[in-house]
């Protein structure tokens, strides 16, 4: 394993930025200094799956990646551009308030690549209908945690097929007791577990 | 071939099993006891449970089962095969170990005047179990009490399962009232049979329940309770003729339902704060009981605040790979001396060991983080008695042959997993609730646990992996059924009525879910530690 893949997937946040710094000094490609964190990100996603790494790390990680990405940032603009495989709207569906998974999510899908568009906790089908036709995505992901929101879920996806666009998305789910019976009954098209599994799918979504 | 999960009421046991397998299998798989006289014929008709969902009578289910047992989802277990997950209810098994008993504050009951010769009853409704007081009312001497599940648990043991149930099914809202009228009915029949007094005598009857079990029982409208700001339909107290509610019993009682706080704190928060005089105490008070919903008040000097935070059920064992139920064959409390052998372990009722219940649990997490097998961020190390396990790592609680046990029993890194989640939101939403309040832990005179789970907990072990906030052990005070002790103040009085009502309007709710950084606070609240998260 790489050093710098290595030291994230440890989470040692000192040596992560160190070894950023030097590489950019010594004029390695930031593309692949960024590709290195990801697969770091990757190892710490796989870990938390396995149960091996739990909420402190995961925050801990995105923490590490996101300030490297700080010193990596202007760089890489330079580069390259336009690089983002997809957009995807996400939110917690009306009637949540639970977004520690969510923003979980989102941190994942960010590191893999992906423009996000966080709409927040108890959000209404129109605000979701309104933020995919604003910003072209052609993914939407909704949280819920609580049994009673998944007639909500059935009702954003509802709102899709009213407003003419549930052909220009796909659809994907996750919380809790989400599983394949809940996708049948609100039609959604993918659910998945963990924030590993949520950018396992949006790949899928976009190939 | 597709496994299915079959949870076995009341003893809370779980398991995933091919779904070729019958109920009857499942059950004597995890060696509960079903009758059944003729091994699984269908012949003898013994083996009958209750099932959520049921599947269509068999010819033996109409053989040997009335047409109104059929309808109400009873079916027997040898019959049919576990087509989809499924909860069952064996009847007459080893009831539950439910508490009753908790301490009240000192203070002098006010018994109102007109009362002789009359009996009532005071109710704590709860989301797992029920439990009925019978009072002499003249005198407020207690003559009887009764306890059973609540017969909702099969729709689903937290409040949010039993409310996506009443509005999904047609009929749901329907049957869950009904389930729970008929229990009370029981609980009412059995107290006034077994203290030999007749109906007309009882003539008061006292209720306290969360808001879901509120609603559920009154039959009222759930959706702005399931959903997001969750509020309660009713939120005043209620007096009610038993007989309008729907009670076949004691249908001429009048029955008193406690004042709701918020969304989900109810009107059995409130007898807690009652039943200690925490609205008028001198002293700072941390009231938490550790169940599903997690209630939390703080009363600072008789100024009262309060929250809910969703703990879930891993303590009552419903997360938990073995966990159970406190009852016979639960494991009560572990511990580990020596982390190359078997743990010592104590089995309610000296039997064959089952499975962990909320206390073992706590005991368990404590004492491999103890032994050094699990680290401060919960991560389970490799160790003599750590095994590989289809679901990952974990702990060898007993083998088949080990500590009297006929099978394996273990904690996995997952259970690890879901004690800091249901432990990160009781922490968190203590040290919200104190901030707030501008209360520091050194400032909290007392500490006091409602609820079966505080009764039965090892408060050292439970400070030890932060399920409470780091304070002297000596503090913390298990005040059992506190909200029962409520209940029968209300029952026997006018004045705490309306003291419980103004309690109720000056308690100052924290809506936890908006509290800025509360994902921040709640991360650091799950590590496995006797410290403040803030
Ligand atoms: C923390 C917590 C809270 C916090 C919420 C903080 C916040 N704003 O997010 C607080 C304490 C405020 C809270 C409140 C409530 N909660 Co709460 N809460 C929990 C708890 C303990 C952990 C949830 C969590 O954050 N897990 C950690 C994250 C990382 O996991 P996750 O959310 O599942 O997300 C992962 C996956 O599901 C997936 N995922 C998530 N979203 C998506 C989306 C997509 C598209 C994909 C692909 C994947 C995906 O990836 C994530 C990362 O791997 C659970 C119990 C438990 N043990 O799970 C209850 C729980 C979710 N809460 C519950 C309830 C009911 C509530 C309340 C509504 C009522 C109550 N008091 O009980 C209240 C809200 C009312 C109020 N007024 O506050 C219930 C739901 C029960 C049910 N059957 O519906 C639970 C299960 C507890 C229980 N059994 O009673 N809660
Ligand atoms: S065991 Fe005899 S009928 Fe089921």
């Amino acid at each position: 394993m790489n050093e710098l893949t290595h030291a994230l997937a440890e989470l040692e946040e000192d040596n992560v930025q160190e070894l950023v710094e030097k590489q950019i000094a010594q004029g390695r490609e930031p593309m692949q200094i960024l590709d290195n964190l990801k697969e770091g990100m990757d190892i710490v996603g796989k870990r938390f799956s396995e149960n091996e790494y739990f909420l402190v790390e995961l925050v801990m990680s995105a923490d590490i990646f996101n300030k490297a990405l700080e010193i990596l940032q202007p760089k890489l603009l330079k580069t390259q551009s336009g690089e983002k495989k997809g957009k995807v709207v996400i939110g917690t569906v009306k009637g949540d308030i639970h977004y520690i998974g969510k923003n979980l999510v989102i941190a994942f899908l960010k590191s893999n690549g992906f423009e996000v568009y966080d709409l927040g906790v108890d959000v209404a089908p129109e605000t979701f209908v309104a933020k995919i036709k604003e910003t072209g995505a052609t993914i939407l992901a909704l949280s819920g945690l609580i049994t009673t929101t998944h007639d909500v879920m059935r009702e954003t996806i509802e709102a899709l097929s009213t407003a003419g666009i549930r052909g220009k998305v796909k659809v994907m789910i996750g919380g809790c007791d989400v599983n394949q019976e809940v996708v049948d009954r609100t039609g959604a098209d993918a659910f998945g577990r963990d924030a590993v599994s949520a950018v396992e799918i949006a790949k899928d979504f976009t190939t | 071939m597709p496994k299915k999960l079959a949870v076995f009421e009341p003893s809370g046991l779980r398991i995933k099993i091919d779904a070729s397998n019958t109920i009857l299998d499942a059950a004597r798989e995890l060696g509960l006891q079903i009758s059944s006289e003729c091994a699984g014929r269908g012949i003898c008709g013994k083996c009958f449970v209750t099932v959520e969902p049921a599947a269509n009578p068999s010819e033996a289910d109409i053989t040997h089962l009335s047409e109104i047992d059929r309808l109400r989802g009873i079916r027997l277990a040898c019959q049919h095969e576990l087509q989809t997950d499924t909860r069952v209810v064996i009847p007459q098994a080893a009831q539950a170990k439910i508490l009753m008993g908790g301490t009240a504050s000192s203070m002098e009951w006010n018994i109102d005047q007109d009362l002789t010769g009359q009996k009532g009853i005071a109710i704590d409704l709860g989301t797992t179990t029920i439990v009925a007081y019978l009072l002499d009312m003249e005198n407020g001497i207690q003559i009887g009490q009764a306890a059973s599940l609540n017969p909702q648990i099969i729709y689903g043991e937290d409040v949010m399962s039993r409310i996506a149930h009443a509005q999904k099914e047609e009929e749901g809202k329907r049957t869950l009232k009904d389930i729970v009228l008929r229990k009370l009915d029981e609980l009412i029949k059995d107290l006034a049979s077994s203290a030999n007094i007749s109906f007309q005598e009882i003539t008061r009857l006292s209720i306290v329940g969360n808001p879901a079990m509120h609603h559920l029982l009154l039959g009222l409208d759930t959706h702005s309770l399931g959903r997001s700001p969750y509020e309660p339909v009713i939120r005043d107290a209620l007096n009610l003729k038993s007989e309008g509610m729907g009670l076949t019993t004691a249908r001429d009682a009048s029955a008193y339902f406690a004042p709701n706080i918020a969304g989900f704190v109810g009107g059995d928060t409130a007898a807690f704060i009652l039943s200690q005089r925490l609205d008028m105490t001198d002293q700072i008070v941390l009231g938490i009981d550790i169940g599903t919903n997690g209630e939390i008040v703080l009363s600072v000097r008789g100024d009262l605040f309060c929250c809910s935070a969703a703990a879930g059920s891993a303590f009552e064992g419903a997360t938990i790979k073995h966990g159970m139920r406190g009852q016979e064959g639960a494991i009560e409390h572990v511990s580990i001396p020596n982390p190359d052998e078997a743990p010592k372990i104590y089995v309610i009722g000296n039997v064959v060991p089952r499975g962990l219940c909320g206390s073992a649990i706590v005991d368990i997490v404590a004492q491999l983080k103890a032994s050094g097998i699990v680290e401060v961020g919960g991560q389970m190390q490799g160790s003599t008695r750590v095994v590989e396990t289809d679901e990952g790592r974990a702990y060898l609680i007993t083998d088949p042959d080990e500590n009297g046990a006929d099978r394996r029993i273990v904690f996995t890194q997952k259970d690890v997993r879901q004690v800091q989640l249901a432990k990160g939101a009781i922490l968190a939403g203590a040290s919200i609730l104190m901030e707030s309040a501008g209360i520091g832990v050194s400032d909290i005179d007392m500490l006091l646990l409602a609820g079966a789970f505080g009764t039965y907990i090892d408060p050292r072990n439970a400070l030890a992996i932060g399920l409470l906030p780091p304070i002297d052990q000596e503090r913390v005070i298990p005040v059992g059924n506190a909200a029962g002790e409520g209940a029968k103040r209300l029952l026997l009085s006018t004045r705490e009525r309306t003291l419980i009502e103004k309690v109720v309007k000056k308690t100052n709710y924290l809506e936890l879910a908006r509290y800025e950084n509360f994902d921040k606070i709640f991360v650091r609240s799950t590590l496995l530690e006797a410290k403040m998260p803030l």
